[in-house]
């Protein structure tokens, strides 16, 4: 057994000596090194766990989606159908709602305003609302517009972009009569085949309109630039 | 007062009625702890030095960043200083700086000391110190200079991460020797949370440094991969050495045993088999098969059960001695370190649900979450730390009292400020982004609240049934601003301490005798350790010697 | 618990669980997702990345986009983002086929961008709101990457690069080659093509 006074000898078999008073006082008030208790587990934990235990294997066997990898997470008993399909046939409005707030709003503002200098309104614009500007409408959805343009007064020179191949016709015709009757804009629905019978009439044309170029596109002119 | 023979072992390290609160200090045991001190003091004190010099610096990075989503055109001009820099500055310099620094730290202090073996091979350690800073320092660069990998977590580019990656491998090594060595023949609970650390993270990081640096992933595979790496350094890496530090301290200080030996085994083995299924609640309702995303959410809400069983054990401990946490520094960081860790684990399971990840997934939501845990539970944790450890290395006591208060206050309440403000501007935010679909909000409204609450929030203001983006934005603001002054508040309170550690290093400020305590009442504090028969019931197993 | 293999082994075996988990499966499982083509126009759904927008991609990573902005679309229940008009479908893995790495993002200050170059077409929009976004966007505090673009006096012509802002009388604004890569890049962020077995909304 050691002596009081030097510690147990290491592994190199020296046993070392200590001076009491290089101590820190620090280690001097220490107490002792963390030891266990052995209290038991109370009950009422070992049923929490039970219960929880009992979950995670209900969970676990609803929300798999069979372990398939094209069973996607977030959707009911983790398959890949969405919980509400659409049914019958689609409101115009609200779809022409829904693409102009994703893909318009950005520069023509979610109140059609526009912003001043940049981007021209939409609300009360007299090409969205006036008959002679109808056939235009589509057209300057297909392709894009550049150039100056004046509108309610204030002229915008800006590039809209094309959209005429991110979008099918039903789609196009859905968000221009979304736009010409919001806002306070009233003027009649912009049909699918109206859309169709513009795209037939661009042909391949690629480059975006001038307002100069739309002008001379009269309102009733059939399949002609 | 020698309560043993000297020179016996503690090994059994069973309930002694008769060291309640009282010094333990047969000269055999003072004598190992003076040498193990003296041994780890030139490692140790690398890490906590540099470790403390990255926080400050994070903190920097963190106020800069935090300025800018309030005020955009704060510091612009540079692309060095440009947020999406910044913020991933801040990231890796407060994980792999300060907290990993200090975590290994206080690791091989604590390994030596449970161990009850000196520290061996010390320069090797402050080799492994000086690789791991030097990579931390040329990856932050990288990130800043804009040669980020681009994953989360995982941003220093891998001419840094391998020197990162030897230093860890020399830690691990020194760790799996030392307690090889080992003197005390019963394995206390901190080192088996501690031996999880050392030996799970080379794992990890080897693993996501292989597949994911080394490209052989893409797309969502490597999406799951980087999730189960940065989760598993909040749970196999941080979590195990702040509850090993708790574990190991609380008893310490307060000088009574811990509460529940089968508390701490189902502890470790339910967090050892539970937090490494977590990672996938990252993406939540993301492109990912349903089976990993659901596998990730029963670990999530699993971790109940290891985060309750802690709670229970750590409280029974501290049960009828709160009190001290009046004076002691370490006392009182540390169990603000551990109820911060029940708390943001709760929240953490909670927010791992459909129906509450709905609202605050994308949000600020997450990040308040985030810092709870790093900050609130790890950082202060590692204070309190360092408060007990970085005495007994230099032999020289706190110099002032004063800073230690500004330390803790100021952390204290500036943690609470950025949770609790940025949380509730994450939920407005959530709740916004998420108007046109909430089952959560359809829930709140069939209990008739819902227009209260969206009007408490500040009104939704729906166009076309969608909330706009820049009134999202717009209400956010007052809250992210909010969080820039909690934030400063933090970094006053890291000044505070890096002034408190300069001078304990350097003995330049008042030196004193005694522990340097909160409140200056000495008489005070051994009587909150000490049972007082008048106002404390004594314990049912008082007395008992089994 | 005194001895050390059974903390080793307990240590290792349910690390190695969750590895399985985690790590193991879900690359094995995703590795076979490819490219399809759903739509009789297109080769592959999605493209692979061009030279300029994979450089693009570069400057997005080394920017940090990613921080503030999510790549991924919720569906099911949880479509909020789906009835924002973000995309008409969810994401789906194969979205991300070519993505390494992968930029899915946690975070939403600023908006989702999968399909950012769907929404916003228009070269010019996004060089403006990348030089300026608070011109564009009032209000927005996503920071302005002006140093993304070079401010310079006109010699003779204008450059066909150059933006469309009203700078000083006699200079120009033109975009630097990361900044025209990180365009392509976003315009590249399309992703609303139909994928089999998931009805489109």
């Amino acid at each position: 057994m050691p002596e009081g006074n030097s510690i147990p000898p290491h592994d190199d078999g020296q046993p070392e000596k200590f001076d009491v008073s290089s101590l820190h006082a620090q280690i001097a008030r220490e107490k002792l090194d963390p030891r266990d208790g052995f209290e038991p587990v109370p009950i009422w934990l070992v049923f929490l766990f039970g219960i929880l235990v009992f979950w995670a294997g209900y969970y676990f066997a609803t929300y798999n989606g069979g372990f398939k990898a094209d069973a996607y997470d977030g959707s009911p008993m983790g398959t890949n159908v969405p919980a509400t399909q659409p049914t019958g046939p689609v409101d115009p409005i609200a779809l022409g709602k829904k693409l102009f707030t994703g893909n318009c709003v950005s520069c023509h503002q979610a109140d059609g305003n526009g912003q001043a200098g940049q981007y021209p309104p939409l609300a009360g614009s007299e090409f969205v609302l006036q008959d002679d500007h109808k056939p235009h409408l589509p057209r300057i959805l297909l392709l894009g517009l550049q150039g100056p343009v004046k509108v309610k007064g204030s002229t915008y020179n800006g590039n809209m972009p094309a959209f005429g191949k991110k979008f099918k016709d039903e789609q196009i015709a859905a968000v221009l009569s979304y736009v010409r009757q919001e806002w306070g804009n009233k003027a009649s629905q912009i049909t699918p085949e109206e859309v169709a019978e513009a795209r037939k009439s661009v042909g391949t044309r690629s480059d975006p309109w001038t307002v100069e170029e739309l002008m001379k596109i009269a309102p009733d002119a059939p399949a002609k630039k | 007062m020698s309560l043993t023979a000297p020179g016996q072992h503690h090994a059994d390290d069973r309930l002694d009625p008769k060291s309640f609160g009282q010094a333990q200090s047969d000269p055999t045991t003072m004598s190992m702890r003076s040498l193990i001190d003296e041994s780890c003091k030139w490692p140790c004190l690398v890490f906590f030095t540099t470790g403390t010099a990255w926080l400050v610096i994070g903190s920097l990075f963190a106020l800069v960043a935090s300025i800018k989503l309030h005020t955009p055109r704060f510091m612009s001009d540079d692309a060095w200083l440009t947020f999406g820099r910044v913020r991933p500055a801040h990231l890796d310099s407060v994980v792999f700086g300060w907290a990993s620094l200090t975590g290994i730290g206080t690791s091989l202090w604590l390994m030596c000391r449970l161990c009850r073996t000196p520290l061996r091979y010390p320069a090797m350690l402050v080799l492994a110190a000086i690789l791991w800073n030097v990579g931390v320092l040329v990856g932050t660069i990288a990130v800043l200079s804009g040669h980020s990998t681009g994953v989360e977590w995982l941003e220093f580019p891998p001419y840094s991460t391998f020197l990162l990656f030897i230093a860890f491998g020399i830690v691990a090594i020194w760790a799996m020797v030392t307690f090889g060595q080992r003197q005390s023949g019963h394995v206390y609970v901190s080192q088996w949370y501690l031996f999880g650390a050392l030996f799970w993270f080379p794992w990890l990081y080897a693993t996501v440094q292989i597949l994911i640096i080394g490209h052989l992933t893409s797309g969502m595979g490597q999406m799951s991969v980087q999730w189960w790496f940065a989760h598993n350094v909040l749970g196999l890496w941080f979590t195990p050495i702040g509850l090993a530090t708790i574990y190991y301290l609380v008893p310490k200080v307060i000088g009574r045993p811990i509460y529940s030996y089968y508390l701490s085994i189902l502890g470790f083995w339910s967090l050892a088999l539970f937090y490494s299924w977590a990672g996938s609640h990252h993406f939540i309702s993301g492109p990912a098969p349903a089976w990993l995303v659901t596998a990730s959410i029963v670990g999530s809400v699993m971790m109940i059960i290891p985060v309750s069983t802690v709670a229970i054990n750590h409280h029974m401990t501290v049960r009828k001695h709160f009190a001290v946490m009046r004076f002691s520094p370490t006392l009182r960081f540390i169990v603000f370190g551990a109820m911060s860790y029940t708390l943001v684990s709760v929240q953490g399971s909670s927010m791992s649900l459909h129906v509450l990840n709905e609202p605050t997934h994308f949000s600020h939501y997450t990040i308040a979450h985030a810092h709870l845990g790093l900050y609130a539970f790890f950082t202060m944790t590692m204070f309190g730390a360092m408060y007990y450890i970085v005495p007994r290395l230099t032999g020289r006591e706190w110099s002032s009292s004063k800073l230690i208060r500004i330390h803790f206050w100021f952390a204290a309440i500036g943690i609470f400020m950025y949770w609790g403000f940025l949380s509730l501007g994450g939920l407005i935010q959530g709740f916004e982004m998420n108007q046109a679909s909430s089952p959560l909000g359809d829930l709140v409204g069939k209990l008739g609240y819902w227009e209260g609450v969206k009007t408490f929030l500040g009104g939704f203001k729906a166009q076309n049934g969608v909330v706009p983006w820049l009134a999202i934005v717009k209400d956010t603001l007052p809250w992210l601003l909010s969080r820039s002054i909690a934030g400063t508040l933090m970094t006053l309170a890291h000044l505070a301490f890096g002034v408190l550690l300069l001078l304990n290093l350097t003995g330049w400020g008042r030196q004193r005798s005694g522990p340097t305590l909160f409140v200056s009442d000495a008489k005070g504090y051994q009587q909150s350790l000490t049972p007082v028969a008048d106002w404390l019931v004594p314990d049912e197993h008082e007395g008992d010697a089994s | 618990m005194n001895f050390g293999p059974t903390l080793f082994l307990g240590a290792f075996l349910t690390f190695a669980f969750a590895w399985m988990g985690l790590v193991f499966f879900p690359v094995a499982q995703l590795k076979n997702v490819k490219p399809q083509t759903a739509d009789v126009t297109a080769i592959e759904n999605p493209t692979p990345y061009s030279g300029l927008e994979a450089r693009g991609r570069q400057v997005y990573i080394a920017n940090g986009c990613v921080y503030c902005h999510s790549q991924q679309l919720r569906g099911g229940q949880y479509n909020a983002d789906l009835l924002r008009g973000w995309g008409s479908r969810r994401s789906v893995p194969q979205d991300y086929v070519n993505d390494d790495p992968i930029l899915l993002g946690t975070m939403r200050t600023g908006p989702d961008l999968v399909n950012i170059g769907a929404r916003q077409p228009s070269d010019e929009w996004h060089h403006k709101h990348l030089y300026s976004p608070q011109a564009v966007s009032p209000g927005s505090n996503m920071p302005p990457f002006a140093f993304l673009y070079e401010k310079r006096k006109i010699v003779g012509q204008r450059s066909k690069d150059a933006l469309n802002v009203t700078l000083e009388p006699g200079y120009e604004l033109v975009p630097t080659d990361d900044a025209k890569a990180l365009v392509a890049y976003l315009k590249s962020m399309d992703r609303t093509y139909d994928v089999p077995g998931l009805p489109a909304n």
